[in-house]
């Protein structure tokens, strides 16, 4: 069999004027508005076209007939699970929204740190310093998300930041606590902290190339984070019986 | 969501919409009537890939200029519409 460009196009612009506003144009056209990955998608409705224009031009229409009667059942349930899905999917935290998160996390630790260390008499130039830094670490951060209105982009597909995302927060009665174990939370959310950042640097380095300043700033933070924890331990171990 | 999720339930959900559908008819007529089985195939496969390119293309541009809710919420109301519109062709046509 020939190929003959009269009967290609004749397809072709059957075909194309049919598809124009149909169903299948507007997932693709709405799937690809709510994600990230326009070529993923694109290849993948390409793909499903091509093979039930094939399945078609090679069949006819046997398809119609030959086709179980329910997969118009299994497609509209398909569409009302895509429906209900996209609807009810909450969003994934921007970059800015990190940002937030760690700021009102070394705020509240600023907060809590005197007054914890304070009521077991442990308060000492090393936490004292601690909060400094947690303190200088919020009010960057305030600065820069004040400046910037970059960073509205999501984290999608990152699993590592998702992990973190909950764990933030200091529990309610962290100053009721006995010394050991309030030490040991601060020390995991310390190391939570840390990851976010080392992950939001990570994120960065390969996603907003111009972002030098802000992933050596990220990086330093981590390490600041680093000897926090190890002072935190060291503190545990000192007050250990 | 990763890669091959976006793209089975993409592919899955697209192949099971256009089975029967009003393409496939008309690939399948011009197939049958012409008897050149392999143009009616490449012609109807190009014009679905430049359809679907013109939709992803204008989807990812749209996605630039709408607040996310927005399109959050046309995009779950078009899926059920589509998927009403589906149930109801097949139960009442």
């Amino acid at each position: 069999m020939s190929f003959e460009f009269s009967i290609f196009i004749t397809a072709f612009a059957v075909v194309f004027l049919a598809e124009i506003g149909d169903k299948t144009q507007l997932v693709a056209f709405s799937l690809t508005s709510t994600s990230r990955s326009p070529v993923v998608i694109f290849i993948a409705t390409s793909l499903a076209l091509s093979l039930s224009g094939l399945m078609a031009s090679l069949l006819g229409g046997l398809a119609k007939q030959i086709l179980p009667d329910f997969t118009a059942y299994i497609a509209s349930g398909l569409f009302f699970v895509f429906g209900f899905y996209i609807l009810l999917s909450k969003e994934p935290p921007n970059i800015r929204e990190w940002f937030l998160k760690t700021v009102s996390f070394e705020s509240s630790l600023m907060h809590h740190l005197p007054q914890l260390f304070k009521k077991y008499e442990k308060y000492d130039a090393r936490i004292i310093d601690i909060v400094r830094q947690e303190s200088s670490h919020a009010n960057v951060f305030r600065t820069l998300l004040k400046e910037r209105t970059l960073f509205k982009d999501d984290i999608n597909e990152d699993e590592q930041l998702e992990s973190l995302q909950k764990g933030l927060d200091l529990p309610k009665d962290l100053m009721r606590k006995p010394f050991a174990e309030a030490v040991t939370i601060i020390i995991e959310k310390e190391k939570t902290v840390r990851d976010i950042y080392a992950s939001l640097r990570d994120h960065l380095q390969l996603e907003h190339h111009n972002e030098a300043t802000l992933c050596s700033l990220l990086g330093s933070l981590v390490e600041e984070e680093n000897t926090h924890i190890k002072l935190f331990e060291q503190i545990k171990q000192e007050s250990a019986p | 969501m990763k890669w091959h999720k976006i793209f089975f339930s993409t592919f899955i959900l697209v192949f099971l919409a256009e089975l029967g559908d009003k393409t496939q008819i008309a690939s399948f007529s011009i197939a049958a009537e012409s008897g050149n089985v392999l143009s009616a195939i490449l012609g109807s496969a190009a014009a679905l890939t430049a359809a679907t390119l013109m939709a992803v293309a204008a989807g990812h541009l749209i996605a630039r200029y709408l607040p996310k809710k927005v399109l959050k919420i046309a995009s779950g109301v078009l899926f059920l519409g589509t998927g009403i519109f589906i149930l109801a062709s097949r139960l009442f046509f």
